[in-house]
């Protein structure tokens, strides 16, 4: 049974990956509330968490892939241009991933795809370099939208302050902005990776190619609240019209069925295996992993293309738990590169990791001192994971959390 | 004359033989073990063996992997990931370990490659450099290229060429697993300022880099992985090409 | 016949080991107590000669080396275990070695040569005793007998092979120089002593 972020519950953790039950799923926004604490928690069976148990399908022989792809081939028979024009959209990056789904659909499905970046807050080098390279050498067009940055920064810094979520703004522009392309240059078909079940959550989409309604569009009048403030007041106090907002909310529900707009998950029909991605786009547009380590993990490949990026890890940390490196363990687990114990290990020496490469680029761009950004920290920190101890002058060392993944 | 050697190189994760990319990507490739007799029956000069892992979990799988490679295997065979304390490197000894290579340890505290030196002798000691192009310039990292220690690699091989070691492999992090050949100017960086043996490594696709690098003045070793790993290349190809343009090599 | 290799315990003795292993019943020891008898005694060598000789005496191995050498029983010695036989080395001054075989250990100073002399050389032999081949050597330092009618063997100026009647001193690998080192340690084992 899934638990509203509401009520605390008891950490634990999942027997087979490393995550822990404190996860939330991404809002359904249909059903959001004021504090978007209206979200529900990554269920479990058993002790293994959904996620384990979805991508498990993927390899224990269970899904016959061969059929699979002929029904996909069927599927995009219809919708497959034969006068050249575009016929799909790709949202993504240049990443490892972005780069191999518009590649497989033009290559093994012959499709046509228009790719489309929804810019990262501050671009880091190697992601400019990698962005740049998609369309350079991986044979696609590409269109970047770039958001105002006194919008962008200003929705960022609200949604820090409000929710401790300063990804959430870009979350929603990286979501959306594609459905109001597909309207604009009449595509019909939007692509994104993996099916959303794969990552524990979207009960209602197990076994579904195709993203539900309520996941990426609203109805006529339905309340939207973005960075925990009602559109009006945007407008009133933060000088964000309706149009500035326009991209980041999703389209009428009316007006997706009206053209005829579906978002289909590649990764349903193709087994989307991270590492994999990362071998063939490294090759394919000369990919770049990060120069080093990226903080709060071990990896060095995912991810790596916005500054603020390893904020929105970091503060996620500090409401459910866990960091970036057992969100990223937990998946090569799943995907059979680590076994447990390794992951654990992988979470002890990272997870706490205070992410400083970019730190002074985060508080500059949400334009916050550091004193407030420690005491907004401290006014969403859960009694219930962390407690304090030491009295070390670095501020984020004087909280542990309570319980670690065994 | 010198001879120059050919040198396969075996990343090494738990018990398998892997091969990533620009240093990341963890894909298995098969038995270390067997990978070992074949480079030593197809005409290998050395083999050089790095646990890549160790800065994350145990270090146990290796000295078992030595074990068995050096029962039938008579050529060098030199081995480093992690190495920080000298019972790492006795223990290495004793399943058979020719020479250790160290990077990583060397770089956060210069008096272990004295230490290692003084007991074992500095012809016992390789120093591996992890060399990663940032900004324009070259720096060492660390822990199989995931830290940056900070140093240039300019100037670590200065700190390197007043302190006698056994031997230098430079490996080029941006060039490895990509085939495009090895990256030439961090030989150049190199020859400037060392005066012993030089291995070069990453980034070999066709015959003709082993044939570039060699005939770059003087390196004695020229390492790879990817080639030998996949079979795009054998030794013997290797050897043949290189003596016919009058490089020496060992028969 | 069997074959006792006295290990000082700084150096890799297993592929010694294992290169003799078809050859010889082989056995370790760490120290002279342990030794009973043996048709041949390998001493190979890594390593400084200070720590060489520190451990040589701590185990008493001096006794058991200078009585085959006298006697002219069957010895092989590697690298270091060659060095050592001498009465001083340049690496580690006021330290004296076994002083069997006078002479001492200068450090290598040919110009054309990489310091250390590390990789595969071509190694002459006197009278092809053993295959003029390449061989893999990896030392600083070279040794310097009085008599160099003892260097049997040698690669440009370095002397690579001594022999002094039933004593084989080998300043490079034969354990790490493939097939040709193992015919060579092959030929070794089975050469015949003489009286």
């Amino acid at each position: 049974m899934k638990e509203r972020l509401k009520k605390n519950i008891e950490v634990g953790f999942c027997k087979k990956c490393v995550m822990s039950n404190q996860k939330v799923l991404p809002s359904v926004l249909i059903e959001d509330d004021t504090d978007h604490t209206n979200k529900d928690r990554l269920g479990f069976k058993d002790g293994v968490c959904d996620a384990c148990i979805e991508v498990e399908k993927k390899y224990n022989g269970s899904i016959d892939w061969d059929k699979r792809q002929f029904d996909f081939r069927k599927l995009l028979d219809k919708y497959r241009s034969r006068n050249g024009s575009y016929d799909c959209i790709v949202p993504g990056s240049g990443g490892k991933d972005s780069v191999f789904q518009a590649y497989i659909l033009k290559t093994k499905y012959n499709m046509n795809p228009l790719t489309f970046t929804f810019s990262p807050h501050l671009y880091t080098d190697v992601g400019m370099e990698n962005f740049h390279n998609w369309p350079l050498k991986g044979d696609v067009a590409n269109f970047l939208y770039t958001p105002s940055g006194r919008v962008h920064s200003t929705l960022t810094s609200l949604a820090f302050k409000n929710l401790l979520h300063p990804f959430q703004p870009f979350i929603f522009g990286q979501k959306h902005m594609v459905a109001h392309m597909a309207q604009k240059f009449n595509i019909k078909l939007i692509f994104q990776g993996e099916p959303q079940a794969e990552r524990g959550g979207m009960e209602d989409e197990l076994g579904q190619y195709e993203m539900l309604h309520r996941y990426w569009t609203r109805s006529k009048n339905q309340k939207i609240l973005v960075s925990g403030l009602e559109l009006e007041e945007l407008e009133k106090n933060y000088n964000i019209s309706e149009n500035d907002i326009k991209y980041y909310l999703p389209i009428d529900e009316n007006d997706a069925i009206k053209s005829d707009i579906r978002v289909i998950y590649v990764g349903h029909f193709e087994n989307i295996q991270p590492q994999e991605n990362y071998y063939l786009s490294a090759k394919l547009t000369g990919f770049k992993p990060n120069d080093r380590r990226t903080e709060q993990t071990f990896s060095k490949y995912n991810s790596i293309d916005d500054k603020i990026d390893p904020f929105h890890y970091y503060t996620a940390y500090i409401k459910y738990g866990y960091g970036r490196c057992t969100e990223e363990a937990s998946m090569e687990v799943r995907e059979r590169y680590i076994k447990r114990d390794e992951a654990v290990k992988l979470v002890h020496k990272y997870d706490h990791e205070f992410p400083k490469r970019y730190f002074n680029d985060f508080l500059k761009y949400i334009k916050i001192s550091e004193d407030e950004f420690y005491e907004t920290l401290d006014n969403f920190r859960p009694i219930h994971l962390w407690e304090k101890s030491g009295n070390s002058n670095k501020y984020c060392e004087n909280w542990k959390i309570k319980i670690k993944v065994k | 004359m010198n001879k120059t050697r050919i040198i396969p190189k075996l990343e090494i994760k738990n018990s398998h033989l892997i091969k990533g990319l620009q240093y990341e990507g963890l894909r298995k490739v098969g038995d270390p073990i067997v990978f070992a007799e074949k480079y030593y029956q197809g005409g290998a000069d050395q083999i050089n063996i790095i646990d890549i892992v160790s800065s994350l979990y145990s270090r146990d799988n290796i000295y078992e992997i030595i074990d068995k490679i050096t029962d039938n295997i008579f050529i060098p065979i030199c081995v480093g990931g992690g190495i920080k304390k000298i019972d790492h490197i006795v223990k290495l000894l004793k399943t058979g370990a020719d020479r250790v290579i160290i990077n990583s340890e060397g770089l956060r505290n210069k008096s272990f490659l004295n230490e290692v030196g003084n007991i074992f002798g500095k012809q016992f000691l390789s120093v591996s450099i992890e060399a990663k192009k940032y900004q324009n310039e070259y720096y060492c990292m660390m822990d199989h290229g995931r830290e940056n220690s900070n140093i240039k690699v300019k100037e670590w091989i200065n700190y390197l060429s007043k302190n006698d070691v056994g031997e230098i492999i430079i490996n080029s992090i941006d060039n490895d697993g990509m085939e495009n050949g090895f990256d030439l100017s961090l030989l150049k960086i190199c020859k400037e300022n060392l005066n012993c043996p030089i291995v070069i490594s990453g980034g070999a696709g066709k015959i003709k880099h082993f044939l570039e690098a060699a005939n770059y003045n003087d390196v004695d070793g020229l390492s790879a992985s990817t080639v030998f790993h996949f079979n795009k290349i054998k030794i013997a190809e290797i050897k043949n090409n290189l003596k016919k343009n009058k490089i020496n090599i060992v028969e | 016949m069997n074959s006792v290799i006295l290990d000082l315990e700084i150096n890799n003795i297993k592929s010694v080991k294992s290169a003799l292993n078809e050859l010889s019943s082989v056995k370790i020891i760490t120290h002279k107590n342990q030794f009973t008898n043996a048709d041949v005694i390998i001493l190979p060598g890594n390593g400084s000669f200070k720590k060489g000789m520190e451990e040589i005496k701590k185990r008493g191995f001096d006794e058991i080396i200078k009585d085959y050498f006298d006697n002219k029983k069957k010895i092989i010695s590697i690298c270091l275990g060659l060095q050592l036989m001498m009465s001083e080395s340049e690496e580690s001054k006021n330290i004296s070695g076994l002083n069997l075989i006078e002479g001492n250990v200068l450090k290598i100073n040919e110009s054309s040569l990489k310091l250390p002399l590390l990789g595969w050389y071509d190694v002459y032999f006197k009278n092809n005793f053993y295959e003029n081949k390449s061989y893999f050597f990896n030392n600083n330092y070279m040794v310097n007998p009085k008599n160099k009618s003892l260097v049997y063997g040698h690669f440009k100026k370095i002397p690579s092979f001594l022999k002094i009647d039933n004593f084989y001193g080998f300043q490079f690998h034969p354990e790490k120089s493939g097939r040709s080192g193992i015919e060579l340690l092959k030929k070794t084992m089975y050469e015949p002593t003489s009286e």
